[in-house]
């Protein structure tokens, strides 16, 4: 049975509608208990962060998600549910110090920059359908190695560029020499059509038989930390963690349940993962 | 890299799509959910249910297709129409609406916008505006209300830069002048509004060429592109448009 937190927060049940389409029992519950005895979580996303948070403390569901999530219970948090995963989040802060969220991972819940590294202003809330790119090896925030994290801080600098070209930067250890013709390359596919295919399978089982590069609907205007913890990346003014795992516990950026065929096969994936846990 | 979306709209009435030319002379074109599957199917990017009649009693009937609508597509969808106050966008959000799109109320009273923007967050609300050019102008648009009815004497691409100023998520910019007219977006208003404003600027308006989408994202410099009967009706596929956006090397979701 898995349980789709409710939290007050408006449409849950696209969310729930997913899992039951893929075959899971599927129960929509505020109550703490439920959440308890539930063989997987999933919370998902509408609302901010301090508004939501608090309404999960007054109802008891804050404690019973960390104690399953500290069972090893599969987890999967949609969006805001995903923030909620963090330390903290200033999201509606307003001055104050950010609000504290489950603190599954380290990291704090920041607002996405308006403009890219060399000043390019971009669009915020970051809406639609954007690439998603998977890290190698990324299963439980191993793999992760500071070439990555280079990889992508070039990639932050192109500002803006294919997702692909982050994978493939992000996963040699890009050095500066090689940003270089990337960005030379990034340059002459300015202009190119973004016909990605799924051509290649994480190792994790959220993004089973889901290709790098391939498009989810995201909408927001936070973003998560980068973390040990993060399994793929997306890029809009930045490059920014979009999917995360910290054992069975899993995070997305994006709206699976509002990404068509793609995100049915995620959630699809996150109801056998539950299964056999 | 974010993709530009393609968005059939569905003027809805009485839980019917019907397509209205400059307004007026209804036809009808099914039912809205059984549409946007097929969109879906397509690759739509997401979908809009507009409600043209929008009085009290037909408020039930939206609720009721937003309903349906969250529990049988998967992808998202706007509901926009006559929505007053903070209280009527609670209803269309608890029924499960993605974002919902607000014209005339926010003209009346632009602090709706802060409050469902504070209520429900910022990419929930769109706000629409009817835009049509100031006769004798280049590049003056004056804003409309009412489903088109009523001039307001607002600068078009002031009250735009305002909405998001207040918290609006995404503008959605129908050019009057060209709706029905089938002789494509009117490029330099939604250009204007689109360098103007740091939201996404959905262009509507004037489509009745494969062309016209790929010159409002370029021309236009739109976010995404709105059409409805050149679909409906199946003069067009979102494939074929999205294709045609492709071969302009405009980023798209295929």
């Amino acid at each position: 049975m898995i349980v789709v937190v409710d939290y007050q927060k408006g449409n849950i049940r696209s969310v729930a509608r997913g899992l039951e389409a893929a075959g899971a029992q599927v129960v929509v519950s505020q109550d703490a208990d439920a959440i308890a005895r539930a063989d997987a979580i999933v919370l998902p996303g509408v609302g901010a962060f301090a508004d939501a948070m608090q309404t999960i403390t007054e109802l008891g569901q804050d404690d019973a998600m960390r104690e399953a999530v500290g069972r090893g219970v599969p987890f999967l948090g949609i969006c805001l549910g995903l923030h909620l995963m963090f330390a903290a989040g200033d999201e509606h802060a307003e001055g104050n110090a950010p609000t504290p969220g489950l603190g599954l991972i380290p990291g704090i819940v920041r607002h996405m920059p308006r403009t890219g590294t060399e000043g390019t202003p971009y669009k915020i809330p970051h809406v639609g359908w954007n690439t998603v790119c998977l890290l190698e090896g990324g299963s439980g925030g191993v793999g992760r190695s500071d070439g990555a994290a280079t990889g992508e801080s070039e990639g932050a600098a192109i500002g803006g560029s294919e997702g692909v070209h982050q994978a493939s930067s992000a996963r040699a250890g890009m050095s500066s020499g090689h940003s270089e013709r990337a960005r030379t390359a990034e340059r002459l596919d300015a202009f190119a059509p973004t016909l990605t295919s799924p051509h290649e399978s994480a190792a994790c089982p959220l993004f089973d038989g889901i290709g790098s590069g391939e498009h989810f609907y995201f909408t927001h205007s936070y973003i998560a930390p980068e973390s040990d913890a993060t399994i793929a990346t997306t890029t809009h003014s930045v490059t920014f963690p979009c999917a995360v795992q910290q054992g069975a516990a899993f995070g997305v950026q994006f709206h699976p349940e509002k990404s068509s065929d793609a995100g049915q096969r995620l959630l699809a994936n996150f109801v056998r993962f539950a299964r056999k846990a | 890299m974010l993709a530009k979306r393609v968005i059939p709209c569905m003027d809805v009435r009485d839980g019917r799509v019907v397509k209205g030319v400059n307004f007026v002379n209804l036809r009808d074109a099914g039912d809205p959910i059984e549409l946007a599957q097929r969109y879906d199917d397509e690759r739509a990017d997401e979908v809009i249910f507009l409600d043209i009649t929008a009085t009290s009693d037909d408020r039930a009937t939206t609720v009721d297709l937003a309903s349906r609508a969250s529990e049988q597509l998967r992808l998202p969808y706007t509901v926009g129409g006559g929505f007053r106050s903070v209280a009527d966008i609670q209803r269309m959000i608890a029924a499960g609406a993605d974002k919902v799109s607000v014209n005339s109320a926010a003209v009346k009273d632009p602090a709706l916008i802060t409050q469902a923007a504070h209520a429900f967050g910022t990419q929930a609300i769109i706000v629409a505006i009817d835009a049509k050019r100031v006769s004798g102008s280049v590049n003056k648009w004056e804003v409309y209300v009412s489903g088109g009815r009523t001039a307001t004497g607002m600068d078009a691409v002031a009250w735009a830069c305002e909405a998001a100023r207040r918290g609006a998520g995404e503008i959605l910019l129908t050019s009057m002048d060209r709706d029905g007219s089938r002789e494509g977006f009117d490029c330099a208003l939604t250009r204007a509004v689109a360098r103007a404003v740091d939201i996404p600027v959905i262009a509507s308006g004037g489509v009745g060429r494969l062309e016209h989408f790929a010159q409002g994202i370029l021309e236009g410099e739109a976010d995404a592109v709105l059409a409805a009967s050149v679909f409906h009706f199946g003069e067009l596929t979102i494939r074929q448009v999205k294709e045609d956006m492709a071969r302009h090397g405009i980023p798209v979701r295929l």
